[in-house]
């Protein structure tokens, strides 16, 4: 190799013998000739010449390709934004387009961290889709503020995005979820409630959750400044005996919920009347406080209520009055914490009870001379009961006295009480008890109580008295009976699923 | 059997309740009578109609959709994306197609298939950065000076939270 570059090179720079003394000395490091050390000058001088031409046509070429590449891009986006023209989304007319950012924000909007969601991002494409985006209120309505007071450290960027929000609303109402915890200056809360009573007639929709202090504050902001808001839910770890002014006299509130309320009075000063729903999962009341106030509610719906008597309220002042008809509700859920206090209950008329779960929270298991059967009366008196959830213990003879109060249930679920008695059974499979039931859930004790239960789910199917096919039953071992899965008849249950039945049995 | 001509004037013969569940062509159908003149479709193509009562026939027999039940699913923000299996495939096509499906969707009245059209493009969109949507769907960015500052601003109310 180096012979040949050396002979390409040689020209008139000298002989055929130089070039091969110079071709010879580049295979070694020994010493050579001041002659051959001349000629090879001369001869890098040479090449370093011809390198430069050459630098100088790579440089050439790199400029041309270079242009070339720029005009290759020119050219590109130009097709690019002619094809835009004719580019298929264009044909969609706003309204349509409008309808497709409706679907692209089925969440919330996150603030502050929501910016590169949508809607946010739909008006960051291009000017049109921003005039659209911003033009469909709904997009803007459905709001999650959720921070951590100690790690914020730019408030006002929260509160500045929060109020575009809330002006891109135009005259549509907001849904606001504000989370906010962490044990923050006194300042810091008050920026939040301050941000909600600026935009107090925006709201229509709260969710209220985070430190007591946060909460207090908002429930005692002045009655009447957030007229609009029909649906307010106060979720934290505080207990309240604060007046909840900020409600009071509200004309449009519909909902309420309060995750655990002392003091009664607050919730009196609701407008009861006119609320359809109410869920006040835990109060400190009697069972008196609980029917007085829900003697009140004319329009209520669907309520929770979960009742411990704790606080001394005067009875005398939350006494239930002469009539204790709740006219329009249709679920009712109630959660007793007080196994000795069912007082006033057994007086509620609930014309149009369709849908009834009492429980009894675990450790608070009730035996079954606690069972006053004062509840049978509220069942007796709903003739329209569909569906009952059961979770008190209850005798056999109890259990037969309110089955036949409810000759219209659907679904049954019992998860406490005694099982289903023999006598039972053979009512219900003629169709004498409970003859529209299709759901049922119970207890079973025994081996021996699980054939004339068969027997009545085969008896119902066959439809022989007209009474409603059981479609789905679910067995609950509460007691652990069947720990020892030996003892039980698994072949006889199998047998029943092979013939169509639907028996759900967990401890298999 | 109704006869339907579309804008490349080439004709469909189709049986009455598939084709009803164009509420535009029913109310046609109802103002007209019986009758054997041919509908005319001037907004629909060809390729386009001929997807439109693939789906059509597909979902005949199914209940229309009524104003309330629309209502009551916007108003409890129950608005989802989710797709059925079939309409997926169906509406796996090129972007031209997917857009003139929705555009005849909306002039024929058909309300799911203008569903399963808009879902499918608003599922595109989800979870994509603006820049990402502008190369999807070959959009010109135009901001104007003042709509690029007001971006920029709040680009930084999420930075330093």
């Amino acid at each position: 190799m180096p012979s040949s570059s050396a002979e390409q090179s040689s020209g008139q720079a000298g002989s055929l013998v130089d070039l091969e003394a110079i071709n010879a000395a580049m295979n070694h490091n020994d010493v050579v000739s001041d002659e051959v050390v001349a000629l090879a000058r001369m001869i890098a001088l040479h090449e370093a010449r011809q390198q430069s031409v050459l630098d100088e046509e790579i440089a050439r070429t790199q400029s041309l390709l270079d242009s070339l590449k720029a005009k290759h891009l020119n050219r590109a986006i130009h097709i690019n934004n002619i094809r835009s023209t004719f580019a298929p989304h264009r044909k969609l007319p706003n309204e349509l387009l409008s309808v497709i950012f409706r679907y692209c924000t089925t969440d919330p909007i996150g603030i502050p961290w929501g910016i590169k969601q949508s809607p946010f991002n739909l008006t960051h494409v291009c000017s049109r889709w921003r005039h659209v985006a911003l033009s469909v209120a709904s997009l803007w309505t459905n709001i999650v503020i959720s921070t951590n007071i100690h790690y914020l450290r730019s408030l006002h960027k929260v509160t500045e995005m929060a109020n575009e929000v809330f002006s891109r609303r135009r005259t549509s109402l907001i849904s606001l979820d504000l989370h906010v915890w962490g044990h923050g200056q006194r300042d810091l809360t008050d920026y939040f409630v301050d941000l909600l009573a600026s935009n107090a007639n925006s709201v229509g929709e709260l969710c209220l959750r985070g430190e007591q202090v946060l909460l207090q504050r908002f429930l005692a902001l002045p009655p009447g400044l957030m007229d609009s808001l029909h649906s307010l839910r106060v979720d934290g770890k505080g207990r309240y005996f604060s007046p909840f002014s900020v409600v009071e006299g509200s004309r449009n509130l519909r909902t309420f919920f309060c995750g655990r309320v002392i003091a009664p009075k607050p919730v009196f000063q609701l407008p009861l009347s006119q609320l359809t729903h109410l869920y006040l999962p835990f109060t400190a009341w009697s069972t008196n406080t609980v029917v007085a106030m829900l003697s009140q509610c004319n329009t209520l719906v669907d309520c929770q209520i979960g009742y411990r008597y704790l606080y001394d309220d005067d009875r005398a002042e939350y006494r239930p009055s002469m009539s204790f008809h709740v006219p329009a509700l249709k679920k009712l859920v109630m959660m007793d914490y007080d196994p000795y206090d069912l007082g006033s209950i057994q007086l509620l008329v609930l014309p149009k009870l369709v849908d009834f779960e009492f429980r009894v929270p675990p450790g608070h298991l009730q035996t079954a001379s606690m069972f006053v059967p004062l509840l049978t009366a509220v069942i007796a008196n709903s003739s329209c009961l569909q569906t009952l959830f059961w979770d008190m213990y209850v005798l056999p003879e109890q259990m037969e006295t309110m089955l036949e109060a409810m000759p219209s249930i659907i679904r049954l679920d019992m998860r406490r009480g005694a099982m289903l008695s023999s006598p039972i059974l053979k009512k219900m499979s003629s169709g004498d008890l409970v003859p529209k039931l299709s759901s049922l859930s119970c207890v079973l004790e025994t081996v021996d109580g699980l054939v004339p239960l068969l027997d009545m789910l085969e008896d119902r199917r066959s439809c022989l008295n007209h009474a409603a096919p059981i479609e789905e039953a679910s067995l609950f071992d509460m007691l652990d009976f069947y720990h020892d899965q030996r003892t039980l008849p698994v072949d006889l249950l199998r047998e029943f699923v092979k013939k169509g039945h639907n028996i759900k049995f967990p401890w298999t | 059997m109704v006869l339907l001509v579309t804008s490349d004037n080439e004709q469909f013969t189709t049986e009455k309740d598939i084709v009803e569940r164009s509420v535009l062509i029913k109310n046609m159908l109802e103002d007209v009578g019986e009758s054997d003149q041919p509908i005319p479709l001037p907004n629909v193509s060809s390729s386009v109609l001929k997807k439109v009562l693939e789906y059509c026939e597909h979902h005949r027999g199914e209940p229309l959709p009524t104003a309330d039940s629309e209502q009551s699913q916007d108003e409890t923000r129950k608005r989802t994306t989710d797709i059925s299996e079939w309409d997926q495939k169906f509406i796996t096509v090129d972007q031209e197609m997917l857009f003139e499906i929705i555009l005849a969707a909306n002039y024929l009245d058909i309300k799911s298939l203008l569903d399963v059209g808009c879902k499918t493009v608003a599922n595109m969109i989800k979870g994509k950065t603006p820049e990402e949507i502008r190369k999807l769907f070959n959009i010109v960015n135009d901001f104007t000076p003042e709509e690029e500052a007001q971006i920029k601003k709040e680009n930084e109310w999420a930075e330093d939270r």
